[in-house]
């Protein structure tokens, strides 16, 4: 595991994200308006899927994942340079691992939406209520990104840091 | 600025500084806010604009603001706790300064993007619409003032 880590941090890659004062500051930018895409419009879709809004149709939110996805995307990649940049700080870090945690746990959660709740959840129309799963699956969704923001705001004080 | 001082000074001023846990939960609590109040909005400029005209209604813009308005109570709340901490800094720091401009001007461009016909109308509208030339100008200044308020804020930690 350290070699690995060893490996990452006398990568060339961690070198140019260290070199410059601004990358970091910039990419944790990105990374906040990833967040944004990310949660504030997966949370309209989860809240129809929980009950609210019944008169807006599910069908009409669906739509939105595409640009939930392209703040997941945003995140990733700002995320892992993160953690290229600073492999030692993050890899023993609660608050990290506590935030990646929720992050697998949402990814399930996607599965079980996509596999167990999508195709039925596409019919409701304005004004129809969702099933008990899909209701169930909104509301973890919610939960597990909230932990996921949660984790991460809380890497620089709970640790170790 | 002896108002600032005694905001410092205030009793919950202190408890901010001192509690070893009040700090970093309002500041967590402020980016939930974030989210919600910037990812809301960004559906309702992009709609506006014309993105998922196909597959949105237009109305539906309006009853998702108030998921934005959430977030927007939630980082008043903690934005205000936040600011107490740390008044007499925050006031001499031009990345501060720069995302309240942001926000004040954010939240003045949504109150005139509901006062425009489109949403006076908006049970009416056809559901393909698209905003009219005022109402796609107010989209695209919320789009980017809201990304400007981030990031002046994301830069006050570094600046303080």
């Amino acid at each position: 595991m350290n070699a690995i880590l060893e490996y990452i941090n006398t990568s060339g890659l961690h070198d140019i994200i260290r070199a410059s004062t601004w990358i970091w500051p910039t990419m944790e930018t990105l990374h906040f308006v990833g967040l944004c895409l990310l949660f504030g419009v997966i949370t309209i879709v989860d809240l129809r899927l929980v009950g609210l809004f019944k008169s807006i149709a599910y069908e009409w939110v669906h739509g939105l994942i595409n640009l939930a996805v392209v703040g997941f995307i945003i995140n990733v990649i700002t995320g892992v340079l993160f953690y290229i940049g600073d492999p030692f700080r993050y890899t023993p870090n609660e608050s990290f691992r506590f935030k990646m945690i929720c992050m697998v746990l949402a990814g399930i959660n996607l599965l079980i939406f996509t596999f167990k709740v999508k195709h039925e959840a596409r019919h409701v129309g304005s004004g129809s209520s969702t099933s008990i799963l899909a209701k169930c699956v909104g509301a973890a969704s919610i939960l597990l990104w909230t932990g996921v923001i949660i984790g991460g705001r809380l890497i620089p004080f709970y640790g170790p840091y | 600025m002896g108002i600032f001082q005694s905001i410092y000074d205030s009793g919950l001023g202190q408890s901010m500084r001192e509690s070893l846990w009040g700090y970093p939960i309002a500041l967590t609590v402020h980016s939930i806010g974030m989210g919600l109040l910037v990812g809301v909005l960004t559906v309702v400029d992009l709609r506006i604009l014309g993105l998922f005209r196909n597959r949105m209604p237009f109305r539906v813009i309006k009853p998702i603001i108030s998921v934005a308005m959430f977030g927007f109570v939630i980082n008043l709340i903690s934005g205000c706790l936040l600011f107490v901490s740390d008044s007499v800094n925050y006031v001499h720091n031009a990345p501060f300064l720069i995302k309240i401009g942001g926000v004040v001007a954010g939240m003045i461009v949504l109150w005139l993007m509901v006062r425009t016909p489109e949403f006076k109308q908006i049970q009416t509208v056809q559901a393909t619409a698209v905003g009219g030339v005022n109402l796609k100008t107010l989209a695209y200044a919320s789009l980017v003032i809201w990304v400007t308020a981030i990031t002046a804020g994301r830069l006050i930690g570094y600046t303080i």
